[in-house]
Order: structure tokens, then C-alpha cells, then sequence
């Protein structure tokens, strides 16, 4: 167990210079930089300051080990947007704004998502589990910048209820509409594979033991077939918490969260370099440790899988 | 069914330890307020709220704060546009125009009660031009003798003629005279800023309310990167303050769609409008009572390279003008969102006249072209490109709409090309030795004066947009006319540039820059002036 967590942790290491450097050469070959603007252009001597200040007129390759060693010393350099910040004062401002976001809308999913697919799965074929299916069918067909510009229009201006936009924390009620809408899409993926699992599960003859032993339904299906059922559901989740991070970049931007999803598009857009490649690394870095979080909870759950 | 619950319970610990310290930060700005109190709550774009250092700012987002919060020497009056006296009382100019002597008020002070001197104005102007401070307008102040040198990095800060010469006098001396310079003087990069909390704070001293010391009618309460921000009346400020006592500004990615939903939603008081809210607004019973169009002293172009046939021909360029129906592109294709096209500089800078455009005539393009060998558009190459920024819709419809007018009018065929915004911006600048056709783009006043306009832009020297035009009589009269010191006659040469500029160049108006707001019935006095318009905290009334 251990030499295998060591071997995936020592694999992240080409994995994230890989991604850097693909990021790193894209960045540089999209056209456009960072003092371009397109209402009114800077002059030319202003834009020559800013090259030199930035040492955006190094050589490629100088540039490249700058920042990679400037980044192994935990300096991601300055943002070039956001004057008064650095990349790493950015990241420590945004990612706890959208790992609270996250986690909310992870929890929603949890709480909405299995509880519906169980519900259909008991209630199959009758007017409940159809229900379920077109809450569910909705929620994975529909992208989440739809979904949140839905919430909008709905309960901030037809039902003037909710604010339409801002972030005041988690216990604010801003964070409603950005949970659900970010939250839906997990929610109904979790559910149609809970749905499945049960079913599925209902079929084996431990289910038809505990029958006979004169078990209650729900007992049945709480103790026995849940348990088995959600080995499957969890497998779901690295492809739950891709869903929420690419998620979060429509919906904060649209709702108006400071959080990291919000500035990654803006560093792409801005052609702020040090803060794309920070954020390239970050996200890179995530889902690399999410990943393997997720391979280790197989052993965890399901005994009959073991690693070397 | 244990660990889903236990990662449950993990999850929801996490989320409510992240909330923890988050709290304090939140809910700051809805604190119960005394009754009387009155609060303006505008919108703002987050995106480009780069830097509030007045000395690095560009002027885009963040300026209405700044402005709000500092005050120069001088100011632009937003209603009338008349240079008045800030924290300079009065001033002089020596006869020769190149020595500026600014006599400051008595008993200035900061917002935190310090006193205010010219030393102040003496390092904010050298601070602004270093190029270490990597100032995005530092160009502002190189008028100044020894600026640019300093500015450049071939001269020194002792070089630059900005001196204080006591605690109350500040003394400017110009390279050359510059008819403008008050004008300069006004710009955010010209406010003083304080030299303590830039050494104690670094690029950081804009980020909270004890570091962001300034000296205008506001001063910072809270700033919330991307979120808001909150300014109160500045206790410590010269004049009266008859505004409103505090202005929160919501942060918003995109000003222009968020801000109208949050208008309506009844968050804030002003609501920007652009494309299909403002005919959507005007449909409305209710908001359409509360639009307000203003004026931006702007120009809206096709450019054209002037040295790529067949657009090298005069009488080509002179035709496609002729064939723009500017009234049709607003009013039709554009709904009325910006103003008709009047000539190629805006309307109100001196030297621009009407009747020295061109203007629309279909016959007479069309006769034009004939004589300079495309009749009815026989023989016009292939692949003439027209280049747009294609992510708004609106430079789409009007791009699709000039082509099918010179389609129809003149027989010829242009290939729409459009780009991505900073792609785009890349492309022109390598316009300067590349060739193209047409491209769209505009300019808008930094302040109102000729020179903005011809010289900095139309001058062949300049070259602003790489039309590669050169007109040696035209380059004459503009620079006769930045150092000519008497106001008539310097408008009497601009003018006759103008007529030149309209006649040859390769420049097609399209429309004339504006601005739509929704504004709340109970808010008055809110006015933007038509060059770098900012909403002033000051002017305005909360009526609640």
C-alpha cells in the first residue's frame, strides 16, 4: 500500500511539468499579451516599461526557468492584472471561497442526489421513480450556466426572494442559488447511479435471505442492499468533483463568487501568465491528489480490491 | 454506509471551518445605520479593477473610485468640463507657456488628518513616471521637462522639473509649451499619494483602509477584491461634501449583463445598459421612464490601410465613406445604442466641423468608384478583409451590416474576418509593417483638446492606428497648432486639418461613442461628462 501511494505521488512530479510546460507554450503562443487593449491601445514606450519591469522580454526558455524555479521556492510571481496581489495572495484569497462552495454543493449532492435515486429505485416504475428521472435527466443535460442563470431569473427577479449575486460567506443567503445550481448536476449523476446500483442489488440473493428472515422493507433496504449499492456511487465522485470545479467557472463568474474559478477565466481572457500557469498548476495539482484519494477509498470501501 | 457518513460529516466540517474565517469579512457593510444616513450604490466592473494606485492606474475600472477618493491640483468641472481649482488654489503660467507655478490651499490634510504639502505633489509626480512603478499612463506627465528622460531610463528623478519649492508652491517647468498641460495636470496620475504608506505597504497599500490614505471627498472604508467596495464622506477634506455619506460600489465581471438584473432585483441605483437591454428597456413600462443616455466624446471607425490597393486610391476610401449610412448603422442596425456619425473626430473638440465630412451619398460613390476603375464593383480583388473583435454580437451585426451596404451600393465584396479580443489587439499592433483592409476600432478623449485627437493619433508621425497615412500639409497645420498659444487661432488651424483629415484619410466613422444608464427615480444629480466620465459622489442626491 504504501510503495503504491509513494509510486503515484512521485508520478505527479512529470505529470505537473508536463502540464506546466504544454500551459506554459500555449500561453506564449496564443496571440495577444497582457498590455493589449483593445479599447485603447497603451503607447508603445509604456507597453516597452512594462515588457522590461516584467521581464516579459527575456528569452522564452530564460522565462520558463524563471518561473518554474521561482515556483519551487513557492513564489508564483505577480499578477499582472491585479497590481497590488501576487498570484499566491490571490489563490489564498479565492480557494477557500470556492472549496466552501464546493463542498456545499458536494454536500447537496449527497443529501438530494442519493435519497432520490433510492427513492426511484423502490418506487420503480411508478409516477415517483418518472419524477425522479426528468428531475434527474434535467440535471445532467443541463450545463450549470444555464442552471444558474435559471436560478436568477426566477428567484431574484420573478420571485424577488433571493439576491442575485454577491458572496457574503456560508451562512449568508447568497450561497443558496450558486449551491443548487453547482450542486444539481452531481446530484442528479449521483442519483441515476444510485438508482442503477440498487436495482441491481436487488437482485442478489442475500436480498431475498434478508426477506425471508422477516427483515422490514426498509431495514432491507438500509442495511443491506444500501451498504452494497453505494460501492459503485462512490467511484462516481473523482468524476462528481471534476464536475464541480469546471462547474464553479461558469457559476462564480455569473453569480459573481470571488472565488478561484472566477479568476482562472479572467487570467486566460487577461493574458495574465504568472496567474494562468499558478492556476494551471493548482487545479493540475488537485486533481492529481483527488485522484489517488479516490483509488485508495476503493480498498477502503470494497474489500475485494488490494494494491501492491 | 459509516464512512459515506463519516466523509459526510468531514465535508460539512470542512465547509463550516472555511466559513469560520470568512465570517468577520462578511455582513461589515449592511451594519444597522442611523436613519438619516443615505447610501448610493453603483455598479463597477470587476474584471479591470487592476490597481487603485492612482500613479499605475490605466483609467479604466477603478478610475470613478479613485476619483472619488483623491483630488489633484486642478479638476475637470463634470458638468461644464472647465479646468477649477482642486487642492491648488490658484496658479500661473509664465507668458512663454513653459513655467507652471501652483499655489497650494492652506491647511490641507490627508484622510487620516496628516498635513498635505507640495512635497506630496513632488514625489507622486517623480514616483508616477519611474519606470519602476510600472505605470500604465505614465506618458501623462512626460511633457514635463526631464519626465520622459526619467521615464525612459536615460535620465534622472532629480532631472525632472517638478519641484517644491515650499510647503505650499510647486513649481512645473515643460519641455516645450503645451496648451494641454492643465488638462494633464487633472489626470489621476498627477493626484498626490502618500509617500509612508507606499514605503511601509509596497504594491499592498491600496488593499486596506489604513494604508489607502487619500486626500478627496471620500475615503476607503472597505475594499473586497472582486466583491465591492465601500468609501465614507473623507472628514478631512477641504470643501463641503454635500453627497452622499457613504458609496458602495458592487464588483461585477460583466458590468453590462449583470448590472441591469441587479438594478432591477432593486440592489443597486444605476444599471448599465448595452444591445438588447436598452430595447428592452425602452419597451418597458417602468424602465424605460428611468433610462438615461449620455454622451462619450468618442469616434467609432472602419480604418483603412491607406497604402494597400485598391484602398491606396483616395477616391476609393472617399467612396466607402460616401457609402457608410452612419444614421442607418445607429438607428437601424444598432438600435439607437450609441450616436449618429457626424465626421471622424468627435463632436466638441475644437478644430472639428461638421461640414468638412464627407457624409452620405450614394450617387456620388458610386461615380467615384467608377472613375477609379470599378465600375459597379467590376474588377475589386478578391479576399478584402474586414477585421472585427467577433465576441459581441454588436460588432457583428454592424460588420455584416457595412457589408452588405457597400454590397449593395457599390457592387463590391468584402470577407468578414473576425477575431478574439486579445488576439485582435495583438494583430493591430503588428499592423504597423504588416498590410490589411479595414478594421474596426475607436478612440475616445483623455481630455478635450486637438491634440489628443490629431496629433497623438493622425499625425504621420503618430500613426496611432497604422493607417499609414501622411499628408505633409495636414502635419503642419497640427503641429502649428499644439504650441500655438492663442485659442482662435489655434482652432482656425485645427480646423483646417480637419477639413484634410475627412477629405483623404483612411477613416470611416461608423458612430459616436455614448453611454445608457438605468437610473433610480429617488437619485439625482448623477451625470457622467462625455470625456473620462465618472460618476462624482459628491454631485449627486440620494432621495430616500
Amino acid at each position: 500500500m504504501t510503495t503504491y501511494i509513494l509510486r503515484r505521488v512521485l508520478w505527479m512530479i512529470p505529470s505537473l511539468l508536463i502540464v506546466f510546460t504544454i500551459t506554459f507554450l500555449l500561453v506564449h503562443a496564443t496571440p495577444g499579451g497582457p498590455w493589449d487593449e483593445s479599447e485603447k491601445p497603451l503607447p508603445e514606450a509604456v507597453k516597452q516599461n512594462l515588457n522590461k519591469q516584467y521581464h516579459l522580454d527575456d528569452p522564452l526558455w530564460k522565462q520558463y526557468t524563471d518561473y518554474l524555479v521561482n515556483a519551487l521556492h513557492g513564489d508564483f510571481g505577480p499578477s499582472y492584472r491585479f497590481v497590488e496581489r501576487s498570484v499566491t495572495d490571490i489563490v489564498q484569497q479565492t480557494l477557500p471561497v470556492s472549496a466552501q462552495l464546493g463542498a456545499l454543493a458536494i454536500l447537496f449532492a449527497v443529501i438530494v442526489g442519493i435519497p432520490l435515486g433510492a427513492l426511484a429505485a423502490v418506487k420503480r416504475n411508478t409516477w415517483i421513480d418518472f419524477t425522479a428521472s426528468l428531475i434527474t435527466v434535467a440535471g445532467i443535460a443541463s450545463p450549470p450556466f444555464v442552471r444558474i442563470s435559471l436560478l436568477i431569473v426566477v428567484f431574484s427577479l420573478a420571485l424577488p426572494w433571493l439576491p442575485s449575486g454577491g458572496w457574503e460567506g456560508i451562512w449568508d443567503t447568497r450561497v443558496i442559488l450558486p449551491t443548487v445550481a453547482l450542486g444539481m448536476g452531481p446530484a442528479a449523476l449521483l442519483a441515476r447511479y444510485t438508482r442503477s446500483s440498487l436495482l441491481e442489488t436487488f437482485t442478489n440473493d442475500y436480498m431475498r435471505t434478508a426477506q425471508a428472515k422477516g427483515l422490514s422493507p426498509r431495514a432491507v433496504v438500509m442495511y443491506h442492499a444500501m451498504k452494497n449499492a453505494l460501492i459503485p456511487v462512490v467511484t462516481v465522485a473523482g468524476v462528481t468533483l471534476a464536475n464541480v470545479i469546471t462547474g464553479s467557472f461558469f457559476i462564480e463568474r455569473i453569480y459573481g463568487v470571488p472565488g478561484i474559478g472566477r479568476m482562472f477565466i479572467d487570467s486566460v481572457t487577461g493574458r495574465d501568465y504568472p496567474l494562468l500557469l499558478g492556476l494551471v498548476l493548482l487545479f493540475a495539482l488537485l486533481i492529481s491528489v483527488v485522484n489517488l484519494i479516490v483509488d485508495l477509498s476503493y480498498a477502503l470501501i470494497d474489500p475485494r480490491i488490494r494494491y501492491q | 454506509m459509516k464512512r459515506l457518513i463519516s466523509l459526510l460529516v468531514l465535508v460539512s466540517v470542512v465547509a463550516m471551518a472555511c466559513g469560520q474565517t470568512q465570517a468577520p469579512t462578511g455582513g461589515g457593510t449592511s451594519a444597522p445605520a442611523a436613519a438619516k444616513k443615505t447610501t448610493l450604490r453603483l455598479p463597477e466592473g470587476a474584471k479591470i479593477t487592476n490597481t487603485m494606485d492612482p500613479g499605475v492606474s490605466s483609467g479604466g475600472n477603478g478610475l470613478e473610485q479613485i476619483q472619488n477618493m483623491f483630488e489633484g491640483l486642478v479638476y475637470v468641472d463634470q458638468v461644464s468640463g472647465e479646468i477649477k481649482p482642486g487642492q491648488a488654489e490658484k496658479w500661473t503660467i509664465s507668458p512663454d507657456g513653459i513655467t507652471y507655478t501652483f499655489n497650494l490651499r492652506a491647511g490641507l490634510k490627508w484622510s487620516d488628518g496628516q498635513p498635505l504639502t507640495a512635497k506630496d505633489f513632488e514625489y507622486s509626480w517623480k514616483r508616477a513616471t519611474d519606470p519602476a512603478t510600472k505605470s500604465r499612463y505614465a506618458q501623462a506627465l512626460w511633457p514635463v521637462k526631464g519626465a520622459e528622460a526619467f521615464g525612459t531610463g536615460k535620465g534622472t528623478a532629480e532631472g525632472m522639473q517638478a519641484k517644491a519649492t515650499d510647503d505650499r508652491t510647486f513649481v512645473v517647468t515643460l519641455e516645450r509649451s503645451t496648451p494641454f498641460f492643465m488638462h494633464l495636470v487633472a489626470t489621476w496620475t498627477a493626484y498626490p499619494i502618500r509617500k509612508d504608506t507606499i514605503d511601509k505597504n509596497g504594491d499592498k497599500w491600496t488593499l486596506t483602509k489604513d494604508s489607502y490614505i487619500s486626500n478627496g471627498h471620500y475615503r476607503l472604508v472597505e475594499w473586497k477584491p472582486e466583491q465591492s467596495m465601500t468609501v465614507e464622506k473623507n472628514p478631512n477634506y477641504w470643501g463641503d461634501n454635500n453627497g452622499p455619506d457613504t458609496i458602495v460600489w458592487t464588483l461585477f465581471d460583466d458590468v453590462a449583463t449583470k448590472s441591469v438584473i441587479a438594478y432591477e432585483a432593486g440592489e443597486i441605483d444605476r444599471g448599465v445598459l448595452v444591445g438588447s437591454d436598452i430595447t428592452r428597456a425602452k419597451a418597458d413600462a417602468n424602465l424605460s421612464k428611468e433610462i438615461k443616455k449620455f454622451e462619450r466624446q468618442g469616434s467609432q471607425w472602419i480604418v483603412v490601410d491607406t497604402t494597400n490597393p485598391p484602398l491606396n486610391n483616395v477616391k476609393v476610401r472617399q467612396a466607402l465613406s460616401l457609402a457608410t449610412d452612419g444614421k442607418r448603422l445607429n438607428e437601424v442596425v444598432l438600435k439607437d445604442a450609441y450616436f449618429n456619425s457626424v465626421s471622424i473626430v468627435a463632436p466638441g473638440i475644437p478644430g472639428q466641423k461638421k461640414e468638412n465630412a464627407l457624409g452620405y451619398d450614394v450617387a456620388k460613390a458610386k461615380q467615384l468608384m467608377t472613375e477609379a476603375g470599378f465600375p459597379d464593383g467590376k474588377g475589386w480583388p478578391a479576399n478584402v478583409k474586414f477585421t472585427f473583435v467577433g465576441d459581441a454580437a454588436e460588432s457583428k451585426a454592424l460588420a455584416e451590416a457595412v457589408q452588405g451596404m457597400w454590397k449593395s451600393a457599390l457592387g463590391i465584396d468584402i470577407v468578414l474576418d473576425p477575431m478574439e479580443a486579445k488576439a485582435f489587439d495583438n494583430w493591430r499592433s503588428t499592423r504597423k509593417d504588416q498590410p490589411f483592409h479595414f478594421y474596426m476600432n475607436g478612440w475616445g478623449s483623455d481630455y478635450e483638446d486637438p491634440n489628443n485627437w490629431y496629433n497623438m493619433l493622425f499625425h504621420s508621425k503618430a500613426d496611432f492606428y497604422y493607417a499609414h497615412w501622411k499628408n505633409a500639409e495636414f502635419d503642419k497645420l497640427v503641429d502649428s497648432g499644439l504650441s500655438e498659444n492663442d485659442p482662435a487661432k489655434r482652432k482656425a488651424l485645427y480646423e483646417s486639418a480637419d477639413k484634410i483629415l475627412n477629405t483623404e484619410a483612411g477613416y470611416i466613422t461608423v458612430y459616436h461613442w455614448a453611454r445608457f444608464d438605468l437610473i433610480k427615480p429617488y437619485i439625482s444629480g448623477l451625470n457622467h461628462y462625455r470625456v473620462l466620465g465618472r460618476v462624482q459622489g459628491y454631485l449627486v442626491r440620494v432621495n430616500k
